[in-house]
């Protein structure tokens, strides 16, 4: 039970640090202004508070990985490079031991501080809004709480990989705007490269399946998917198939969970498979 | 079962930086081991072979019997380390720290006891490592080494940041641990340190070991060379012309401090050389040292296997000693003021 007591200690060290909470503050804040400021009855199909957290998704999606970016890049390569991870490593604990223990503490450290503005929201949402869906709200939060670990994952699992504090946050930075900003960015996107590939490289049909899957493999994308289907029950254009039948199974909500699961342990995985030979100097 | 046993150990980074060659360490259980060298030798690096933070390129290492590859854990739970140059966690407090270290080691225990030990004091112990003073995370990296009372100690460079009483206060505390049955492998770039506490030293340079044996064995072989420092009013232009003394092994003249040291192959020498310095300026002061230990590690640095003064008797054989001597006299000029 090392990696438990890795993780407390890295806790209660990430948790008087003021970065970090600066980082959720901003969250706090960003909640307060959506959910204080966004309209009491906007019309439409959707009730105030299903527009409120569909807004909180949609921004979200973004501005979440941001801040897990910010909590979890440095949480090996930092003891790396100050050579802190010499006494770590002196110590009888396992490069794994290290691994978990740092995934589990900062992954508190962000639920710890996500939880808040959840809990923040709620309140907001019950002096506003006439109606508040109680499980509605528990889903979506269990849903930005999920999204939360897989990008503490994704950092640690950089982390784990990179050497200095350039190269971890060159490298948190560039999963993040590779797999969640250009993924998803209209007509510039992974999409678009491959329908071109297929048709007009390879003279083959359309296969619109695959392009609409591969906007999926985005866990950005996937977040918002899954938040839209399984929680908010909004529905979602801008597909390039058409689904009349229903979605394959792995266009669905509950795959976008499948998906946002293996971004957890990909990166992990990666981290783990370098960190573990890696030498210390 | 030793303690430490190196066969072979190389180390090379890159292409060709050869940090460690062929290094045959042995050191018993028990006893202190003294790894002398300046700064770059391979001390550091050693080390990491040792606790599995670097691999070996070439050869092996192992602690406790335990294979340094293979079998790492196994070596930590019994080893206590104090790495070199590593931070401490900035946020946490000292007690903490130790604490940790408990932990980790599944040892229970009054953390207070372990800051009685190594100096530091309650109410450092519950302020913050970012407040503490190099010599104060020195002593709390010490402490954290002690915890669970290892069978084997491998402190980098224990003194570094240390104040003379905080050093002395290190030795002793080495010793205490020695009394008790723990072996100490630690790494020091200062003579004097390990002069007072070791049982055996190791000389390291260039990566290789080029002198292993008790210090009264190694101050044995060195002789009565002595050392004779002369100051003068002036340095007249055209030197002493001391190498055509009988007994003059060398000698280097510092014409800013008006100063000329002499080595002598023994202290009788030292009147001859007097009266040459004499004959050429007015003496102002002289200053004489007995065959000192400084001088004899330097002397084994500066000849790289150590041969001319043991007569090829030691540990370490080098096919290359040629290339070797080249390369660490030309390097010897700077790294001596790092010694001293």
């Amino acid at each position: 039970m090392n990696w438990l007591t890795i993780a407390k200690k890295d806790f209660r060290d990430a948790r008087r640090s003021k970065i970090l909470w600066g980082a959720l503050l901003i969250f706090n804040v960003f909640i307060v202004a959506v959910l204080g400021t966004n309209s009491t009855d906007p019309g439409g199909p959707y009730s105030a508070a299903q527009v409120g957290m569909s807004t909180m998704v949609g921004v979200g999606m973004f501005f979440l990985p941001l801040i897990m970016l910010v909590i979890a890049y440095l949480s090996i390569t930092g003891e790396q490079e100050s050579g802190s991870i010499k006494y770590l490593l002196g110590l009888p604990n396992t490069r794994l031991d290290v691994l978990v223990g740092k995934l589990v503490g900062r992954t508190a450290v962000a639920m710890l501080g996500i939880g808040v503005a959840l809990v923040v929201g709620a309140l907001i949402m019950s002096v506003r809004f006439d109606e508040v869906p109680v499980g509605q709200y528990a889903g979506f939060s269990l849903m930005i709480l999920y999204f939360t670990a897989v990008y503490v994952a994704i950092a640690v699992g950089v982390s784990a990989l990179c050497r200095t504090r350039a190269r971890a946050l060159a490298g948190t930075l560039g999963v993040y705007f590779v797999f969640s900003v250009l993924w998803i960015f209209p007509s510039f996107n992974p999409q678009t490269a491959v329908s071109y590939v297929v048709e007009d490289l390879l003279g083959l049909a359309a296969m619109p399946r695959l392009y609409d899957l591969i906007l999926h493999l985005s866990p950005s994308y996937a977040f918002s998917i899954a938040n839209y289907e399984l929680v908010l029950d909004m529905t979602r254009g801008g597909y390039m198939g058409t689904y009349v039948d229903g979605f394959p199974f792995y266009l669905q909500g509950w795959f976008m969970l499948v998906i946002l699961l293996a971004w957890f342990v990909a990166p992990l995985a990666i981290g783990y498979a370098r960190f573990r030979k890696a030498e210390l100097s | 079962m030793a303690a430490i046993e190196t066969n072979g150990l190389t180390k090379v980074f890159g292409d060709s930086v050869v940090a460690v060659e062929d290094l045959d360490l042995e050191v018993e259980q028990g006893e202190v081991y003294g790894f002398l060298g300046h700064n770059g030798a391979g001390k550091s690096t050693t080390i990491d072979i040792l606790l599995d933070f670097l691999h070996p390129t070439d050869g092996s290492a192992s602690v406790l019997g335990h294979d340094t590859r293979e079998e790492s854990l196994a070596i930590r739970e019994r080893v206590g380390v104090l790495p070199e140059g590593a931070k401490l966690y900035d946020r946490l407090t000292g007690r903490e720290h130790i604490e940790f270290a408990m932990e980790i080691k599944g040892v229970d225990g009054d953390p207070d006891d372990i800051f009685e030990r190594v100096g530091l004091d309650r109410d450092d112990a519950d302020r913050t490592v970012g407040e503490y003073s190099k010599g104060m995370c020195q002593r709390l990296g010490l402490g954290m080494a002690l915890v669970g009372d290892p069978d084997l100690l491998i402190l980098d460079e224990p003194s570094s940041g240390l104040d003379p009483t905080g050093m002395s206060e290190m030795r002793d505390l080495i010793r205490e641990e020695a009394d008790d049955g723990t072996a100490v492998f630690f790494s020091s770039h200062l003579l004097t340190e390990v002069e007072a506490v070791c049982d055996r030293i190791g000389i390291l340079s260039d990566g290789k070991l080029v002198a292993q044996d008790s210090i009264e064995v190694l101050r044995e072989r060195f002789g009565g060379e002595a050392t004779i420092e002369v100051t003068v009013d002036a340095v007249p232009d055209d030197g002493f012309d001391l190498e055509t003394v009988d007994g003059v092994l060398g000698s280097t003249v510092d014409p800013e401090e008006d100063t000329v040291v002499v080595e002598c192959e023994d202290s009788t020498v030292r009147g001859d050389v007097v009266q040459r310095v004499g004959e050429a300026a007015t003496i102002i002061d002289i200053v004489s040292e007995e065959a000192s230990l400084e001088s004899m590690f330097e002397e084994y640095v500066r000849n790289g296997t150590g041969e001319e003064l043991a007569g090829g008797d030691l540990d370490s054989e080098s096919a290359d000693g040629s290339t070797k001597s080249e390369e660490s006299a030309s390097s010897n000029g700077s790294e001596t003021e790092v010694a001293r």
